[in-house]
């Protein structure tokens, strides 16, 4: 069996550059302010910031104002969307069925499931900051740790909305 | 009572153990040079610190070798003799990883054919297999070693084959990179980027950014587009 090649100490000064180009470079403003606002965000709990890094792309902080429309129902998109500011409208079949305010997620029934979107998203204050990103599931290999922690967060988060509508439901039953 | 009991659960974990040592000395043997090379790789890995990236790059190495192919047509000197090593070392890794699932493929051929020789307990017995309770012991010591047999190879195929993968992951994290510092500095593809519309001095993620926008019909598209996650 043939052993790998070795290097020579220039090859590895080359190796060494590479890698200090690549401390300093790519961290996109986006990841760096991901960064910054993780430990705010539940559904990241328990996960390294290099892992979250690695499983996570598309991501993207953006601003919208009164009225805009974020997702529309049955559209198709794996886009999933925490709301760092503001209050967003939830309307499924033309009626208003909710409201989302900060720190709430939506879209993550689309991203785990691959279904339409099953209601609108509409701003319902100004200056709505939202954080959006997708799942890269091809990273089974390196992040399989990580990955589980993230959908075992989203699948809680999906379990506490059921309660909340459960709940919400129980009551105006007995009323 | 008591004492027969414990001297009998005594003799039984002495058995295991033996059983467990004999295991895992053929599965050591049986890997030893697989597991040799890794180690040595990610020795060399962590005494220079360099990345062991945690994005998925093992994928990428298709688009990069098509991609270097793509610039040696245009400028062949930028195939230096670091890029020439490296691109021989992800191959031999490569066939090592792939060789090295295939040997997995059928276990129950290697216990039989294999471990059932090496394995001095086992021969023993069935050199005095005289009468029907000892070929019934030894089926069910067979049976035992069988099981045991399984969860050493698997762990260990399992240890072999992530180390084998994070150097892979490395060396194409490092392939990638000088390909383009290369590129970087070549003349002739700096033209050609120009032509095909790329401002110079580029990288994987734009120039996959740039393909996507040409190849949304092609049946390349996908698999670009999974490329391009890996940059973010």
């Amino acid at each position: 069996m043939n052993s790998v090649t070795p290097y020579t100490k220039e090859e590895i000064r080359e190796f060494l550059k590479i890698t200090d180009d690549a401390y300093q470079d790519e961290q996109s403003i986006s990841l760096r302010k991901l960064m910054t606002v993780k430990d705010r965000i539940d559904i990241f709990k328990g996960i390294e910031a290099e892992e979250l890094k690695a499983i996570i792309y598309d991501l993207k902080f953006i601003k919208y104002n009164f009225g805009d429309t974020i997702i529309k129902q049955n559209e198709i998109s794996s886009e999933i969307f925490f709301i760092i500011t503001g209050v967003c409208k939830v309307i499924h079949n033309g009626k208003e069925v909710g409201v989302l305010k900060s720190k709430d997620i939506f879209g993550e029934a689309g991203a785990i499931f691959e279904i339409k979107r099953n209601a609108t998203v509409r701003c319902a204050s100004n200056d709505v900051t939202l954080l959006s990103f997708c799942i890269d599931n091809n990273n089974m290999e390196f992040c399989a740790d990580s990955l589980a922690i993230l959908y075992k967060n989203l699948a809680f988060q999906i379990n506490h909305k059921l309660q909340e509508l459960n709940y919400h439901y129980s009551i105006k039953g007995h009323i | 009572m008591d004492n027969n009991y414990n001297n009998k659960a005594c003799l039984c974990s002495s058995i295991e153990n033996s059983i467990d040592e004999e295991i895992s000395d053929f599965v050591q043997e049986l890997y030893i040079k697989i597991e040799e090379i890794a180690k040595k790789e990610l020795y060399f890995i962590e005494i220079n610190r360099l990345i062991i990236p945690k994005e998925n790059y093992l994928f990428l190495f298709d688009f990069l070798d098509s991609l270097l192919n793509s610039f040696i047509k245009i400028d062949y000197e930028i195939e230096t003799p670091l890029i020439k090593k490296l691109y021989q070392d992800i191959k031999l890794i490569q066939k090592l990883h792939h060789n090295y699932k295939d040997i997995h493929l059928d276990m129950y051929q290697i216990f039989n054919k294999r471990f059932l020789h090496y394995s001095n307990i086992l021969r023993y017995l069935k050199r005095n297999l005289t009468d029907q309770k000892t070929r019934d012991d030894y089926k069910k010591l067979k049976l035992l070693y069988y099981e045991k047999f399984l969860n050493q190879l698997e762990y260990k195929r399992k240890e072999n084959s992530m180390m084998l993968l994070s150097v892979l992951n490395s060396k194409i994290f490092y392939f990638d990179r000088l390909i383009w510092k290369e590129a970087n500095k070549s003349f002739k593809i700096e033209k050609y980027l120009d032509i095909i519309g790329i401002q110079y001095s580029v990288n994987s993620k734009e120039y996959l950014g740039f393909r996507l926008k040409d190849e949304i019909n092609s049946k390349n598209y996908l698999y670009l587009e999974k490329c391009l996650r890996v940059y973010k």
